[in-house]
């Protein structure tokens, strides 16, 4: 009786011990963001004068977002951004450091799909020239009733850093209107008014009655009331002499937002979608800064870290990837080349 | 009469020595068996490799490192392949600048690793992890796989 009950504790003990030992394996969800979650950056422009960088971002996906890890590489050859960006934030510009994250709104996930939101960053002069951002999407979830904050490495988008817009106010020839820049060139005294042209005109003038005629943009005089405006011209036209719109495709010029059709725009990004720019008259994939297979993968979306070399097709297949050769858009030849590991990995293979 | 030990004690001695040798085989089977680490209240530690996240390259001579998942990184061990032979370090090892926590959650690092890898065909990067076991906090190498290749 007594040898029953000690082996049928032995073999309860034992069944504990192994419970406790296998409920550690007891597969469990990661902290992982939904898929559809995507942030697209749609301007990185660094002001050298000025050492901001303006970062605007828009969420194109279809869950709402916290914020973003941000980084940035100041070399071309360094295939991965590094450089903390939220080091250098100026919360004027809205966001709050949140770690090492900017977020919009501390504790909510504040950006909807649709958004655009704009952050400076003041990069100190020892970083140097911001050369390309990374930037990857957060958000706050819940997870087993705690407040978590995720990172959605699946969603991470570079883009290189350009050139700033600036305005430059031009006052040349005007004494009075608008400066072009939302300034003002000056103002008139009583019984003047400011003409289209920034010419202080007496009130007791005579004006014409088709001050215009033909024209369509540009300005026309008024009889004795100085000028007229008579229009203005799209993007991608300007006004000639005799007051007509033409296109600025050709004149040498890479204008805004004329697309990789103006040879000027060659080697820039012009109207072209993220990673991608102008050459020979057409938006291509921007392959500049590649110098890995993953580093090729990453631009139509893939992972860098999965993505790696193997010996064939096939096998990468096999592994639940994605042959190069059969990425919409991928040059084969081109992914394939960077995979100079021999014959046991010659072979560019994308995995999500 | 035939002379013997009583049923009492032939039963005791035959429970004492099923007892002693189960206890025997259980410590020497248990020796068959890893020690479970444990991360995020329960999660055995080889599970949570397959959810480490990160990016890593390598241009004149440095590293980067870039966690861009939810499992911090405590350390790295880098197997550096050179034709003929191999070897793995440790990043702490060979680097002064590692942090003393790791990589946490968006955390990034670079450094000059130029004569550890001098030679080097492939450089292997393999997350180590940091968990919790009955004997206190142990450190976990994630397998291979779970590991990003860098080509030099």
């Amino acid at each position: 009786m007594v040898g029953y009950i000690l082996l049928i504790v032995f073999a309860v003990t034992m069944g504990a011990i192994v419970f406790t030992w296998l409920k550690t394996y007891t597969i469990s969800e990661g902290l992982n963001c939904p898929d559809g979650v995507s942030v697209f950056v749609k301007e990185a422009t660094f002001n050298n004068l000025t050492l901001q960088l303006n970062l605007t971002t828009k969420n194109n996906g279809r869950f709402d977002i916290a914020g973003y890890f941000a980084y940035a590489s100041n070399n071309s050859s360094q295939e991965l951004a590094i450089i903390d960006l939220s080091a250098y934030l100026n919360e004027s510009s809205g966001g709050k450091k949140f770690g090492n994250s900017v977020v919009f709104l501390p504790g909510e996930n504040s950006m909807s799909p649709g958004n655009t939101r704009t952050n400076i960053f003041d990069i100190p002069s020892s970083v140097g020239e911001p050369y390309s951002v990374r930037v990857i999407p957060t958000r706050f979830q819940e997870e087993n009733n705690r407040q978590r904050f995720v990172s959605c490495s699946e969603a991470v988008v570079s883009q290189k850093v350009g050139e700033p817009f600036v305005c430059v106010p031009n006052c040349a020839g005007r004494v009075c209107g608008s400066n072009g820049c939302g300034g003002s060139c000056g103002t008139c005294g009583s019984g003047f008014f400011c003409d289209a042209v920034g010419q202080c005109i007496s009130t007791s003038c005579t004006p014409v009655l088709n001050p215009c005629g033909t024209f369509v943009c540009g300005t026309a005089t008024n009889g004795t009331c100085g000028s007229v405006s008579c229009g203005t011209c799209a993007l991608g036209f300007s006004c000639n002499a005799t007051g007509q719109c033409q296109s600025t495709i050709g004149n040498g010029i890479c204008d805004p937002g004329e697309d990789c059709s103006e040879p000027a725009c060659e080697g820039q990004q012009a109207q072209c979608q993220a990673n991608n720019i102008c050459q020979g008259g057409n938006c291509t994939l921007d392959t500049s800064g590649v110098s890995s297979c993953p580093g090729y993968c990453v631009l139509f979306g893939y992972s860098g870290t999965s993505s790696a070399c193997t010996n064939s097709a096939g096998n990468c297949r096999e592994q639940g990837g994605t042959y190069i050769g059969d990425v919409p858009g991928a040059n084969a030849g081109f992914g394939n080349s960077l995979c100079t590991g021999g014959a046991q990995a010659d072979t560019c293979c994308c995995k999500p | 009469m035939k002379r013997g030990v009583s049923p009492v004690i032939a039963t005791t001695l035959l429970i004492a020595m099923v007892v002693v040798i189960g206890l025997i085989i259980f410590l020497w089977f248990r020796g068959f068996t890893q020690e479970a680490v444990t991360k995020f209240g329960g999660t055995n530690i080889e599970l949570v490799c397959k959810d480490v996240r990160f990016d890593s390259s390598y241009s004149g001579g440095s590293l980067f490192l870039s966690n861009v998942g939810n499992v911090p990184i405590y350390s790295f061990k880098l197997k550096v392949e050179k034709p003929g032979s191999h070897e793995t370090l440790d990043i702490e090892n060979i680097v002064s600048n590692w942090p003393a926590t790791g990589l946490n959650q968006g955390g990034v690092f670079s450094a000059d690793i130029s004569s550890s890898a001098s030679g080097a065909e492939k450089i292997t990067v393999i997350p180590v992890l940091r968990g919790t076991s009955d004997k206190g906090t142990r450190t976990h190498v994630c397998d291979e796989q779970y590991g990003e290749e860098i080509l030099l």
